[in-house]
């Protein structure tokens, strides 16, 4: 069951989550057809799969929602923002049925009361249909089945299921397929297949071995009877047809192979021996609108046989026949105008629905990171079949070697490259936040995202989430100020929120932005110094004030709000980002605004290095870090005068020698030339010192173990080619730790 | 034979199978009396058919009783209602 109903979450979720886009993006540019047929799905969809799990309040719920939208979309019903805030709380209540009905909770009164509210909101668009509804409702109470209100034509279906032997412990009942089905429309005949089930002794009684021919009345088509199976599709082998297709009878008999069916058809009355051999002349569909039991409609089926055939009856009779046989040719003109209508008219709608779509693929992520885990291997294997082809001076083994490191390449590039997601959905349901809060405390806020296309890796943008998302709210809480402050100081009273990200220098940059009153450094101030995290002897620079607002237990609110202002936080969110490799920036101005830049990794496991040595050991620089590299001559000595700075291009750049800050000693020899790297990490460069440089180097990070967790400015270990351990440097700590010195 | 159960479903299959099995072994006509019983599912329903047929290959009298509304919907349902003899 657990899979199951884990599908159905994710499912449900994404359903929802397209809803609730549709309903924003439709509140802020217009309502159009598609943006209603997203949402109508998402109920619809819900709906249906709930129907499957015998969440009968869920579909309940989505049942009369999806009403509504189908008139929506239909424009017998005008639908307008007001309708499009309704939705929003129709979707949230419905995030709210599913969970309890995944866990199996009772709902509680307020759950209740905010269902029954939402129901009659729903039913005062719908004047056409209240009383319909109303009344299906009372019934469902009641415990009938629910009938479709659409208003489609009824037809019978022949829908034949055999399961697959380990069915029943998929953990989904038959039964409650058949209850599912019985919401749609009505099982006429359902006819158990018993003859597989063997003798007592010989069950297993958890290997299904029933299998079911019903005939089905309903108004939905062929796709909705499939879908009532999508969770289970691949353990059921079905034919869906209509009741009279005799030719896909036919291939049914065949297929199955079962002598027994045609005899139970015969038997039971489904099918006549005409129409089994294919011998009938009644090949036309027939639509019936009604259909009372099963023997009325053999009666029918037979009385029009008969008329076919004029055989022998008394004058009486057959002038009864006449009518019933013009009645019947009447009737079944008319239907079939109304269905070859109805058909075009869906046709047309699924033409719109079929806009194209990106196909996409369900996986579970530990199977990328199992992959990622073996290229990874790979590269250090590789690397050592390069170093070994390098030695051999075997000139073809090193072409090989090679053609086989570009390839790893774009194998691993390709690999990670699954794990990238457009952070764009993650943004997007961002706006529901800021607006809630915004109209929660009244504040009118234009949320701008921009970057939506650029790409994250999947776990970086999940665990990014939560922090921007706290972040935003702050920045709609204590950033911007009340409309009438803001007309106060003369500017707009509407306040701007904006949330950017773009690639940079091998790191993605995230901002978030606004144009509030930006932070007050003396209060901040102030207030650090009150609550002791500092000292009023230190002398802070602006940018390390700013930073106080990271602090565990700093809050600036002067009331404290339900939204934001409890003092955790902050501190949570750049430790998230800490975690990440990432670093986060406060830029501020008073009066005009606060701009947090968020820059983050792309990503977490395997890394383009630069490989070189100081003294004798091994390190890699990541190459996204790299600027140039430069000799370290005898002119640049000259110009350091035994300060740690030389003078690039008339630019003032701090060298951090490598061997003195890791304490690897002086003793050691002095390579002939001396090398400077330069590195950059957002807006600051230092020149790394060291003494040989061995070029570009594909490098898996491995974690060094605990011994090394202290050593600031080394994130990771690798294994080099020849076996040799490297350590790789983490350039913004490293840079950190320059800067600071200075 | 009575169940003592509330629920005959995937759950309790296995056991009750071993049961059924017991009570088919013994020179009886077969009664299975339901009056418990409140919750079935298709697994119960499948055994129920298993154990009427090996009753009607040995010649042996096969009889539900004492059905519950809730269940008796079920083999409705199911449309094994007729099948079962119910």
């Amino acid at each position: 069951m657990e899979e199951e109903l884990q599908l159905f979450r994710e499912d449900a979720d994404e359903q929802l989550q397209f809803m609730e886009n549709a309903l924003l993006d439709a509140g802020e540019n217009g309502i159009d057809d598609e943006k209603i047929g997203e949402i109508f799905r998402a109920m619809h969809t819900i709906k249906g799969t709930a129907g499957m799990f015998g969440f009968n309040n869920v579909v309940d719920f989505t049942h009369i929602a999806e009403s509504l939208l189908d008139e929506v979309r239909e424009h017998t019903v005008e639908i307008n923002e007001e309708m499009l805030n309704v939705f929003l709380k129709c979707k949230d209540h419905c995030e709210i049925l599913i969970e309890h009905a995944i866990n199996d909770e009772e709902l509680d009164n307020d759950i209740l009361d905010n269902n029954t509210n939402l129901i009659d909101t729903l039913l005062t668009y719908m004047p056409n249909n209240q009383t319909a509804i109303k009344q299906e409702i009372t019934q469902n109470k009641e415990g009938d089945h629910l009938q479709e209100i659409a208003s489609g034509e009824n037809s019978i279906w022949h829908v034949s299921i055999r399961f697959h032997e380990d069915f029943f412990t998929s953990g989904m009942d038959i039964l409650s397929i058949f209850s599912f089905f019985n919401k749609m429309g009505e099982i006429i005949i359902n006819l158990p297949i018993i003859d597989k089930i063997p003798l007592l002794e010989d069950l297993n009684p958890l290997k299904t071995k029933i299998g079911f021919e019903l005939d089905f009345q309903t108004n939905v088509g062929h796709e909705e009877i499939e879908e009532i199976f999508e969770f289970v599709a691949e353990d059921v082998t079905l034919h869906i047809f209509k009741h009279d297709d005799l030719e896909k009878l036919k291939e049914l008999l065949d297929v199955q192979e079962d002598t027994l069916l045609y005899d139970l058809f015969l038997d039971e009355g489904i099918y006549s021996e005409e129409e089994l051999n294919g011998t009938s002349i009644k090949n036309e569909p027939l639509e019936l609108g009604s259909i009372e039991s099963k023997d009325t409609k053999e009666k029918k089926l037979q009385t029009i046989e008969k008329s076919e055939k004029e055989d022998e009856e008394s004058p009486a009779f057959k002038e009864e026949l006449k009518i019933l046989e013009v009645k019947n040719i009447d009737d079944i003109n008319k239907e079939y105008e109304k269905e070859a209508k109805a058909k075009a008219k869906k046709e047309n709608t699924k033409a719109k629905k079929e806009t194209p779509k990106n196909f996409s693929l369900r996986v579970d992520s530990t199977k990328i990171d199992q992959l990622i885990n073996e290229i990874s291997e790979m590269v250090i294997a590789n690397a050592k079949i390069s170093q070994i082809a390098a030695d051999s001076e075997n000139s073809d083994l090193e072409e090989a070697a090679n053609v086989l490191t570009d390839m790893l390449e774009n194998v691993r590039n390709g690999i990670m490259n699954i794990r990238m997601v457009q952070v764009e959905d993650s943004f997007v349901k961002f706006k529901r936040i800021v607006n809630d809060t915004a109209k929660k405390i009244g504040k009118d806020i234009e949320f701008i995202i921009t970057g939506g296309d650029t790409e994250l890796d999947k776990t970086v943008v999940e665990k990014i989430s939560d922090p921007l998302m706290h972040m935003l709210r702050n920045s709609v809480d204590h950033g911007i100020e009340m409309p009438n402050e803001r007309i106060k100081n003369g500017k707009d009273p509407k306040g701007k929120v904006e949330l950017k990200a773009y690639p940079d220098a091998g790191t993605i940059v995230i901002q978030i932005s606004d144009d509030g009153a930006g932070l007050d450094k003396d209060k901040l101030l102030q207030k650090a110094i009150n609550k002791g995290i500092v000292n009023d002897t230190d002398n802070l620079s602006d940018k390390e004030i700013y930073n106080l607002i990271f602090e565990a237990g700093f809050s600036t609110a002067e009331t404290i709000s339900d939204i934001s202002g409890r003092g955790v936080g902050m501190d949570v969110v750049r430790r998230n980002i800490q975690d990440l490799r990432g670093l986060i920036n406060i830029e501020s101005t008073l009066g005009i605004g606060t701009t947090f830049t968020i820059r983050l990794p792309l990503t977490l496991a395997i890394i383009d290095g630069f490989l070189v040595q100081a003294g004798d050991t091994k390190y890699v620089i990541p190459l996204e870090n790299i600027q140039e590299c430069i000799e370290l001559t005898q002119e640049y000595k000259d110009t350091m005068e035994g300060n740690q700075f030389i003078n690039l291009r008339g630019e003032i750049l701090p060298i951090l020698d490598v061997k003195k800050y890791l304490n690897m000693g002086q003793d050691i020899e002095k390579s002939e030339r001396e090398n400077v790297i330069v590195v950059r990490y957002a807006d600051s460069m230092i020149g790394l010192q060291v003494d040989e440089l061995y070029g570009e180097y594909q490098t898996v990070i491995k974690p060094l173990g605990d011994i090394f967790e202290n050593v600031s400015g080394i994130s990771g270990g690798s294994i080099l080619g020849t076996g040799e351990v490297s350590l790789i440097f983490d350039i913004p700590k490293l840079i950190e730790y320059r800067v600071k010195q200075q | 034979m009575k169940l003592e159960s509330e629920n005959f479903t995937i759950y309790e299959i296995e056991e009750l199978k071993d049961k059924f099995f017991e009570e088919f072994q013994l020179d009886e006509d077969i009664q299975i009396d339901l009056s418990n019983v409140v919750k079935i599912d298709m697994t119960a329903i499948q055994l129920l058919l298993s154990l009427k047929k090996s009753c009607e290959n040995q010649n042996k009298s096969f009889e539900i009783k004492n059905v519950n509304t809730n269940v008796f919907r079920a083999f409705q349902l199911s449309g094994c209602d007729t099948a079962l003899g119910v």
